[in-house]
């Protein structure tokens, strides 16, 4: 089965003048793999960051 | 006797304000020593020779006229992603080629009189590996087998090496303190934003600095003094950076868990005794509050990474002539959705936001520079404690949350490992409080030796 993130990196690497060499798309794929957790780690702190945000009544709130 | 290519800055200027020595007898041996250590080093990518020993007779005639300014005939080196008039700037790669006129940072230098005499080795795009794969790999002065540091590898190793007293290096992620704290010197990455960075290549602007690299705190204190007038005159009239010998009443919150977690023992000893030696001096020292930079470093890979691949993405076009691990860090960055790069900005704001609390509490923080001393040249992975890092999880762990902060970071020696490799120990103050972190460094300076040590000079 295919790699979903080297897919995603196929797309951009139809660009004209770009092509990737090597397995340089794995390797990139299996980097972004290594901070998947920082990743998650910074999805929850960013919601409760949101969060914080939402019950404070002194800011602007989005449409 | 002691060379002028191991004088600092300041000892340089007290030597041609008493008439002892010459800017042009300085950048003669500084070309001299260059010339027999680069075999070595592979520190220097261009030199401005005539050029400069041209400048250098107009830096004497200043000294005799009474006119000199503030860095009169000092020379000074800079990393090739800083743009200069006078020598090309070529970025660490192929197929970039900088435009002909001074970055504002250098104009600044040189309109307080320093000297412009070596374009220095970088990363490629001050984001690639450590051996770069067009110039080579800079050796570290103090053992060819180590590695310099990077991505300001050249300002390092030059420094150290005393083909200069002062460099000027950028500072993404610890490109600055990285190879300072490796190489033995002293380097600042100052707050973010407050030297400009007009003519400097970007690698993360949200990120990006640039900052002095030198011999003493009090160098640094002198080049910011240069770096940071803005007019147009000789910046004689900047406001020096006034220090203490003291560090009575001086409160130093020390960054435990995350900085102390992951070390080499060495490293870990001599960062606890230096720490000691500043309570003897008379700071007042105590745990930090609450920093949270295990998340800054989280927030600050996430967003190096995806703002360098926007800045760099357009560069694999040149293919194989791109190195092979810059590649895949840039494919890599476009991978990172706008929603999580949001979150990691999210996450950086709410970081500043309780900076105020952390330094209503400390003057300055302490820390270790880097999780090791200089590892071998070619080491992507570092073994500690049974465990093995690679060297991307560590290169920028104890750097990188200073950029995402935005506050000053200086590293000095605090000593030298078993193997006689140095070791660097970090401050980092409140924003615009580059005074304060460049005060305890002298101070703690005063009453160590370490960065009066050179590296053996090999022919």
């Amino acid at each position: 089965m295919s790699d979903p993130l080297v897919e995603s990196l196929r797309m951009l690497a139809r660009q004209p003048g770009i092509s990737p060499l090597g397995d340089d798309l794995e390797r990139a794929a299996a980097l972004y793999r290594h901070f998947d957790g920082a990743i998650v780690d910074l999805r929850k702190e960013a919601q409760a960051v949101l969060e914080a945000e939402t019950h404070d009544s002194s800011r602007t709130t989005k449409p | 006797m002691t060379s002028p290519c191991d004088l600092t800055a300041a000892a340089l200027l007290a030597a041609y304000r008493a008439r002892q020595l010459s800017p042009v007898d300085v950048v003669r041996a500084c070309l001299d020593r260059a010339a027999a250590q680069d075999k070595r080093l592979n520190a220097v990518l261009c030199r401005a020779g005539e050029m400069a020993l041209q400048i250098a007779q107009r830096a004497e005639t200043r000294w005799k006229d009474g006119s000199a300014g503030l860095l009169e005939g000092i020379p000074f080196g800079l990393k090739d992603v800083i743009e200069t008039g006078d020598m090309p700037t070529t970025y660490g790669t192929k197929g970039l080629v900088g435009p002909r006129r001074d970055a504002e940072v250098v104009r600044r230098l040189k309109a307080a009189g320093a000297i412009p005499l070596f374009k220095l080795q970088t990363n490629e795009i001050a984001f690639g590996a450590v051996q770069n794969p067009h110039n080579g790999s800079v050796a570290n002065p103090w053992n060819a087998a180590r590695m310099a540091g990077g991505s300001s590898s050249g300002s390092g190793a030059a420094v150290a090496a005393g083909y200069v007293p002062l460099a000027l290096g950028t500072d993404t992620g610890g490109s600055v303190r990285s190879p300072s704290a490796y190489c033995g010197i002293t380097g600042l990455k100052p707050t973010s934003g407050l030297l400009p960075v007009s003519g400097i290549s970007a690698v993360a602007p949200n990120l990006d600095a640039v900052g002095p690299m030198a011999r003493s705190a009090e160098d640094i204190g002198l080049a910011m003094a240069a770096l940071t007038a803005t007019g147009s005159a000789s910046g004689s009239s900047a406001a020096i950076i006034r220090t203490t010998d003291s560090l009575k009443g001086i409160r130093i919150g020390v960054v435990e868990g995350w900085a102390f977690d992951v070390l080499e023992p060495d490293v870990d000893r001599l960062s606890r005794a230096a720490i000691q030696d500043l309570a003897r001096l008379g700071a007042q020292v105590s745990p930090a509050a609450d920093t949270r930079l295990d998340l800054a470093w989280q927030a600050g890979w996430i967003i190096m990474i995806a703002e360098s691949s926007g800045e760099y993405v357009d560069h694999l076009r040149h293919g194989a002539a791109v190195d092979p691990s810059l590649r895949v860090r840039l494919w890599s960055g476009t991978l990172i959705s706008s929603t999580d790069y949001l979150a990691a900005r999210r996450v950086q704001d709410r970081l500043v936001a309780g900076l105020p609390n952390v330094f209503a509490q400390h003057d300055v923080l302490v820390l270790p520079t880097s999780v090791t001393a200089a590892p071998g040249v070619a080491a992507t992975a570092v073994k500690l404690n049974g465990k093995e890092y690679p060297r991307i999880d560590i290169a920028t762990r104890l750097t990188i949350g200073a950029n995402v902060l935005g506050v000053p970071a200086l590293t000095l020696p605090c000593g030298f490992d078993r193997d006689g490799l140095p070791v660097g120990l970090q401050f980092l103050g409140p924003r615009n409080g580059e005074a304060k972190v460049i005060a305890v460094a002298q101070a703690y300076q005063a009453a160590t030796d370490f960065h009066q040590l050179r590296p053996a000079a090999h022919a």
